[in-house]
This record gives C-alpha cells, structure tokens and sequence, in this order.
C-alpha cells in the first residue's frame, strides 16, 4: 500500500494528475524519475520477503498490470499534454510492478531497468512539455496549439525521441527495458500455466500498443498539422533559450542510447552488464541461483516477444498517424461512437475515480467531523454545564429560605421551637 | 546544584516583588527573569547524571518542625521524567514573554507577574517530591491562569476563566482525595506517616494494595488527572481556555499545564497503583483512542483557528496517553517524548496564532488566504510546526509517535494473546489512521490560511512580517524540534531509566494480568 501511494498505482493514484499543476521541472525530476520510483525501489529491496509469498507477487504483478492498462485507457482522450505525460507515469510505473511480480531475475532487473530508462525519456517527455508550455505563453492544452514543428525543432526532435523511447521502438532506450519486461511476464506465464501472467501478458502488450498510440496523438496533435499559435503566447511563440534546450538534447542522447549501450555489451537480451550488476545486491542473489538452475532460455523466445512488442508499438504509432495526420473525420467518426457508447466520457472523466473517493470517504468524514463538532459543543459540554447549573438550581429552591422578610423567620423560629419541645417530650 | 535548583525555581516568583513598573521595565523584568530560569535549567540539564533519581534535591522539614513525625517536607529534587519538562517549562516560559511583548497593552506589570508566578507553579510540579507540595503547587498554577484567561482574554473570557477553573479544580480535590487515602493507607499498613512520593512509591511496590482499593484509588486520581490531559470525554474545556487565552496563557496552557495531567499519571498513578493500571488498560486505551479520532475529526470541522488546534491539541494528547497505558516499555518513552514534542510544536503553532492574531486580529480561517504573500517568514515557521505536529520523520513528532504505535502494535500483536487483544489491535489500526487525520487537517489549515489566492481586506494596512523579537522567540523551539528529531537518544536516555523505575510494576502486572479472564478481573474486583 505504501509502495502503491508512492508510485502513484491504484487505487492509490489520483494525486500524481492532479500534481501537475506545480511546475515544469519539478514534474520533470520527482513524477518522472525520482519520487514516484520510491514505491519500486521498496518492493525491490523487499523481493526476498514477497518471494515467500506467490500469492502477494500475483497481487503485485495484477495491480501493476491494472494499473498500467487503466492509465493507458484514461490517456487516451485527455487534452492538457502534462496530464498525458502524467498518466503514461502512472502506466508505466504500473509496468515496473508488474515485473516486480514475477519475482524471477529477469523480472526484476526488468522492472528496475526500466525505471532507469524511464527517468531518461520521461523527464525529457515533461521539460519537452515545459518548452512547450513556455513557449505557448502557459498553455498546455493540445487543442489550443498545433504544428508547432518548425517553430520549435529542437523541442520537435527530442520530444519524438522520448516519445519513440517511450512507445519502444529499436534501438531506443525503452525498447530493450520494456521488452525485458514483457519477456519476464511471458516467462512467467508460461511457467505458471493458467495463472494470471497468461492475461497478464496480453494487458502488457495491448498497453504497449495503446501507449504508442496515445503517445503519438500527444506527438501528432502538438508538432503536426496546422500551425496554431494561442493569444496567450505572444512573442513567445519560438525555441526555447538554450538554459532549455541543452538538457532536452542532453536526455535525447539518453534516451536513444542508454538502453542499448547496457544491452549490447552483454548477449541479445543477455543477462550482463546492468542485471549483473544489480544480481551483486545481497536480497537479489537468491533470485540468481534459481535462475542459474532452470537453465536459460524456455517459455517464448525472446526474439517473438520482441517482435511482437515491436508490432505493437508500430500499430500504435500507425493508428495515431491515421488518426491525427492522414484521415482526422476517422477520428471523428471513433470518438462519436465511443462517445454515445459512454467510454469517451468515462476515459476522459478519469473513470470517476476522484468523484469516487470524494462521495465515499471525503464528504462522509467531513460530515461525520461537522457531526461530532456539534455533538462536542452541545451534548457533551451540555452535560458538563448540567453539572455546573445543578448547584445553582439547588441554591435557587434554597434561597427562599433567607426571604429577608422577618416574620417567616420568626415563624420557622417558632415551629422549631414546637418540634424541639414535641421530640422532648416524647 | 541544589541551589541552583532552587533558584531556578523559585526565580520567577522572585521577580514579581517589584514596585508597580511602567510597561517596558515590566517586559524588560520579566524577560531577564525568565532568560535567568532557562539558564538555570540549561545548567541543570547539562549536569545531569544519567538515571538519577533525586538530582539537585532539597529535603526541608517545613509543616511540624518539632513533630518530625509528620512527614511533610520541602522536598524537590528532578528525576529523568521532571527533568525535560522542567526544561520545557523554561524554555516555554520565555517563549511566552516574547509573545506577550507587544499584544498586551494594560496592566502590563500585574499580566507580567501573574505569567511569572505561573512559571513558578508549573516548575514546582514537576520537581515536587511530597504529595502536600505536589498538590500547593498543582493548585497554585491555576490562580494565576485564570486571572490571565479572565482579564487578558477575548470576549467569552470570564466564562471561559471560570469553567476551566471549577472544571479542573473539581477533578483535583477528587484526586487530594486519592492521594490522602494512599497517605493514610500507607500509614495503616505500615506505621509511618509519610508524604514523601519516593518513599510512597517504594513502600507501594513492596507492598501493594488490594486491586480493589487500587482501581478505587485509580479512579480517584484519575478523576483531576484526566480532566487535565485532557481526556476524552473530559476535554470541554480545553477549546474555550484556548480560545479566550492571550496568545502567552494559550501557549503555557497547551505547551505545559496539559503535560500536568499525563506526568499525574506516571509518577502517581502508574508507580503506586500498578495492579489497577493494568486493570484499567483496556477502558483507558479506548478512551485515548477514542480522544484522538474525535480530537482530530472535530478539528477538521472548526472555522476558528485556535479552536482548531486546541482540538489538534485533544489528538496529540490521546496519543501520549495511549502510549502511556500501552504499559510497554517502547510505548511509555515515545508516550513521555511525545508529551515534550507536543509541548514544543503546539506551543510553537499558539504562538504563530499570536502573531497572526496581532496582525490581522481575526481568528476565522475564512478571514485568512493566500497571506504567504504577505508574511513568508511566519509562514515557514507554521508549516515548520504543522509538520512537526503531524510527525514528518526528521522532526520530534516522528520519534515519539512511532515508538508509541510501535510499544501498542506490540501490545497488539507481540504479547500473549489474551481476550483483549482483538481490541488491542483495532486500537492500534485507529490510533494509525488518526495520524493521518491529524496530517488531513493541519495540512488543509496550512493551506487554506496560507496559500490560494489572497483575500481582500477591508484595511489595507501594510502587514509586517516577523520581527527579529518573534524569529528569537520562534527558533529555540525549532532547533530543539530537529535536535529531538534527529538525536532522540540524548533525550531518551535521560528519560528512560526514571520511567523503566517507576512504570516496571506496571507493566509486569500488564504482562502477567492478561492471561487471567475477564471473568477472573470482575472476581479480583469484587474482592473485600
């Protein structure tokens, strides 16, 4: 549960969109890269504590695929492009846990591996935004800007390598962690036979496909098509100084190039380098013996799932240039469909989820709070003021007593006397 | 050393002999005077011998000098326990003069001594060793209050003045009476006639009462104990003292006069009435819990920000208190430290509110928004105590409320499983979700006062961020925040042996009474 709210899974994932009001670069370091991988890194150092348990890796690997397959689907029709990069951190975070949860070596280093690549091409993705952002005068909205490709192109460039890294397409950094991801999972599966990394791994490539595929969209409806500049830029509307561009060229080359130098000083896919190293953790060697003693290749070879992630990404990519470049009335015709079957609505309103939690657990605690405020102000205090008003009451029905007026005295004086005489004589 | 003591504590009251001053000598007295008294506490503190148990003491034969059979003396002296809230006290006590320095405006010279009289009052409690000297003092602290609630105060102030009066005072002749009977008891068993608390103490522990006049005796003491803390549902009168406080009387109130309550418990309480300690774990357990929840849900529905965190004020105590009656070693120095942390952070928050006060004289949060703008500084600091408040790890909140949820998930899940536990663990489960509660209702307070778009104001006075009186006033406390965060063991240290000694009969009788039944607990009740 922790480890959820950190990185931002469900159900624990509503804060990271709505954190995209703080600025650019802080997006950039902590949403991207840093903070939300807190989450991870637990469930990683803690891998000898699930490993005892199957059934808590399937729960991992489950919510994880969930997760990333739930973001995807709300990333499709959301306009505000911070939101987009937010969501694909939510999905792609979601496909780290889901390798954490095969709990074999190449599950795990995968899982890691891609949180390392995903730093590279997601902190480009959101300070490419930033440019973007700034340039437009504050406005992030895709439906207010278009074309933006040859007013911007360094911007232009290194956003395509981000988005290309982060749909993994060869030889982008994404490519090879994703893959390495997708790989474990199929692995899994088949070792597992009928459990849940069988559905898994379909989840996992449909996301892909859907995440090249919202990606793309971003890329298309921003950099492509008609130039459109809104009012609110201004004399902005250029590249962006170079104190901004240098770091987006700088996580470019990341991203074209990390993936493969850590790949290809070791097999196709080989287990040196990057996964050796982290085998050299104390909690992680476990994980080695039993690897060393399955042998090393069974389940799918590793060259199909590549292919048929890579595939995947392309049909995405293709989709959305059909889309968005090529036939935008097929877009319109999808979207008024999807719209009267209620899905549109429901991606686009985040599948309620916030609505959710304020109707359930919000208002109700509020309520209950107002409730008990009440309570405390005149029920309880009421009691403790009933203890103070008592004596008063008491003194009231006793104060006739001293009524001042000197014959009532002088009458209780007398029956005194008559009751002292009665109790004497008798 | 024993001198110093004695300086230190009576230094206070000794300033207040002075002719009738004009404001700034008043002020300038008062703050020389409780400077004095901090040093002297620093003194007392860098000399102090770990796991001393009568430092710097004065024994002083004062009631029948002839008859020396009456046992009453002038008997001070620190232990580990006194010996940070002794430090609190002073540290608080100048904190109060600071704020006090531009917001009282008449009668400054009689505000002045009845703040320094307090001072006194409150460190006599905390080193007193005789019952009779521990109750003068417990007593005299409210004199003084509640002339400063009643004249210094805002508009509900004489009623406020004489609720938190009568209230507290009511419980407290209960608990005279308590401690009477285990004067007199002790006498009856034993043949001498003592008021000496260590003497009580080790007299008890060797011979303990039946748990029947134990759980008597606890609900005695526990009757002016618990109305200071405060415990839920003894806790009414806190919001309206805060309220209708001056900043300085809000800020000893909440910082040390609540503390009063929960040290009752564990130097009177804990040591001399173990059996009905264990006995009463599970009733007090629940009450602390319930006092957190409600503590904390009814601050998130207050509009008045000093109600609020007098509410916050409820929460932060039931903490302490759970961690007391967890009766677990870990669970009683988190519950002892959390009482220190609590004293700083919602001494640091009244404060703040002083200020606030002071410059926008408005306590309704709708009347703040968006005034980081305006002042910074004192925005940095709120959120400085907000965050210690609610436990952020680095600061003091942290330590102590992870070692008191941890003493009480051992409780729950560590101990032999008896028919309590199943209780014990959903007490533990809420008193977790009340830290979240607590960080939900600081945070959107922070927020709301704080950040957002700033709200127009009728006057348009320039606002003047903290000046360098109320930074001086303001960072001792943050320093000794972080100094708890990060280094608890100085502090821990020289708390835990005073508590090990006078909470160990305690928690064995927790340990070893809960194997018996629920059923055997009503027989050991009903025992002649």
């Amino acid at each position: 549960m922790g480890a959820c709210g950190k990185s931002a899974q469900f159900p624990l994932h509503v804060w990271l969109p709505d954190a995209m009001e703080g600025p650019t670069p802080v997006s950039a370091l902590i949403h991207a890269a840093t903070m939300v991988t807190a989450g991870v890194y637990l469930v990683v150092r803690c891998t000898p504590l699930y490993a005892a348990s199957p059934y808590a890796q399937e729960v991992v690997s489950a919510l994880g695929g969930f997760t990333a397959l739930l973001a995807a689907l709300i990333a499709l029709t959301q306009t505000d492009l911070k939101r987009i990069l937010a969501y694909s951190t939510v999905s792609q975070l979601g496909f780290m846990f889901l390798a954490l949860g095969t709990g074999s070596q190449l599950g795990v280093t995968a899982g890691m591996f891609h949180l390392f690549t995903h730093a590279f091409f997601k902190a480009l993705l959101f300070l490419g935004a930033g440019s973007v952002m700034h340039a437009m005068g504050g406005v992030i909205d895709l439906c207010q800007f278009g074309g933006l490709r040859r007013k911007m192109p360094t911007t232009h460039w290194t956003f395509l390598f981000g988005c290309l890294a982060l749909s993994g397409i060869i030889p982008f950094a994404g490519f090879w962690s994703k893959d390495a991801i997708l790989a474990a999972v199929a692995e899994k599966a088949s070792e597992a036979q009928g459990s849940i990394f069988g559905y898994l791994y379909y989840v996992a490539t449909f996301t892909a496909f859907l995440t090249a595929f919202y990606t793309f969209r971003a890329y298309f409806l921003t950099f492509h098509g008609a130039e459109r500049i809104p009012k609110e830029a201004g004399h902005h509307a250029h590249e962006s100084p170079a104190a901004m561009t240098g770091p987006l060229v700088i996580l470019a080359i990341g991203a074209l190039a990390v993936g493969a130098y850590f790949q290809w000083t070791g097999d196709f896919l080989g287990r040196k380098d990057y996964p050796g190293f982290l085998m050299q953790t104390p909690s992680l060697t476990a994980l080695q013996a039993e690897n060393v003693a399955e042998g090393a290749e069974h389940g799918p070879s590793h060259l199909a799932v590549a292919l048929i992630s890579t595939v995947a990404a392309l049909a995405g990519i293709g989709l959305a240039w059909l889309f968005y470049i090529a036939r935008r009335d097929l877009a319109e015709s999808v979207a008024k469909l999807a719209k009267s079957l209620g899905l549109y609505a429901l991606s686009h309103g985040k599948f309620f989820i916030d609505e959710i939690y304020m109707v359930m657990i919000v208002r109700p605690l509020e309520a209950l709070a107002a409730l008990l405020a009440l309570a405390d102000r005149y029920a309880i205090d009421g009691l403790v003021n009933a203890f103070g008003a008592f004596p008063r009451a008491l003194g009231a029905m006793l104060r006739p007593l001293q009524g001042g007026l000197v014959q009532y005295y002088a009458l209780v004086m007398a029956l005194g006397v008559l009751a002292l005489l009665g109790t004497l004589l008798w | 050393m024993k001198t110093l003591l004695l300086v230190t504590l009576f230094l206070p009251a000794a300033a207040t002999i002075l002719p009738a001053v004009g404001r700034m000598q008043a002020r300038c007295w008062a703050l020389l005077a409780s400077l004095a008294t901090l040093a002297g506490a620093i003194v007392l503190v860098a000399g102090f011998p770990i796991g001393a148990e009568n430092f710097a003491g004065t024994d002083w034969h004062w009631f029948a000098a002839m008859d020396k059979s009456l046992d009453i003396q002038f008997r001070v002296g620190l232990d580990g326990l006194s010996l940070w809230l002794f430090a609190l006290t002073a540290l608080l006590l100048v904190v109060a003069v600071l704020v006090s320095w531009e917001s009282i405006k008449d009668q400054e010279s009689l505000y002045y001594r009845f703040l320094l009289l307090l001072g006194t009052g409150m460190l006599g409690v905390f080193v007193a060793r005789d019952i009779i000297l521990f109750y003068l003092f417990f007593e005299f602290t409210l004199v003084p209050l509640f002339f400063l609630i009643g004249i210094w105060g805002s508009e509900q102030r004489r009623y406020a003045a004489i609720k938190f009066f009568l209230f507290t005072l009511a419980g407290s002749v209960l608990t005279l009476l308590g401690l009477l009977t285990i004067v007199l008891w002790v006498f009856n068993d034993g043949g001498k006639l003592t008021f000496s608390i260590p003497a009580l103490r080790d007299y008890l522990q060797a011979h303990p009462m039946p748990s029947v006049m134990q759980v008597w005796l606890f609900l005695a003491l526990f009757a002016g104990f618990a109305i200071k803390v405060p415990l839920f549902p003894l806790h009414t009168w806190l919001p309206l003292a805060h309220v209708e406080a001056p900043a300085a009387g809000s800020i000893l109130l909440a910082g040390v006069l609540l503390k009063i309550g929960t040290y009752g418990f564990l130097r009177f309480s804990l040591p001399m009435l173990p059996n009905a300690a264990a006995v009463c774990m599970p009733w007090m357990l629940w009450l602390s819990v319930a006092g957190i929840l409600y503590g904390a849900l009814v601050a998130l529905a207050q509009s008045d920000l000093k109600r609020l965190i007098a509410y916050s004020s409820v929460s932060h105590l039931g903490f302490c208190m759970l961690g007391i009656f967890a009766l677990n070693r870990v669970a009683l120095q988190g519950g002892a430290l959390q009482m220190i942390n609590h004293g700083l952070s919602t001494g640091g928050l009244f404060a703040l509110v002083g200020m606030l006060y002071e410059r926008y004289h408005t306590r309704r949060i709708a009347d703040f928004g968006g005034i980081a703008r305006e002042v910074p500084a004192l925005a940095f600091f709120m959120l400085f105590m907000t965050l210690a408040s609610i436990g952020l790890p680095g600061l003091n909140g942290f330590v102590g409320e992870f070692l008191l949820l941890m003493g009480m998930f051992q409780r729950a899940w560590g101990s032999v499983a008896t028919e309590w536990t199943a209780q014990y663990r959903v007490i533990s489960v809420l008193a977790v979700s009340g830290v979240v509660l607590g960080a939900w209702y600081m945070l959107s307070l922070v927020a709301r006062v704080f950040f957002g778009p700033l709200r127009e104001r009728k006057h348009t006075e320039p606002i003047a961020d903290l000046s360098l009186r109320e930074v001086a006033a303001l960072v001792p406390l943050c320093l000794v925040i972080v100094w708890i965060g990060v280094q608890p063991k100085f502090f821990l240290d020289r708390m835990a042996p005073s508590i090990d000694q006078l909470t160990g009969q305690a928690m064995r009788a927790a340990d070893t009474k809960e194997e018996p039944t629920q059923r055997r607990k009503m027989e050991i009740l009903r025992e002649p």
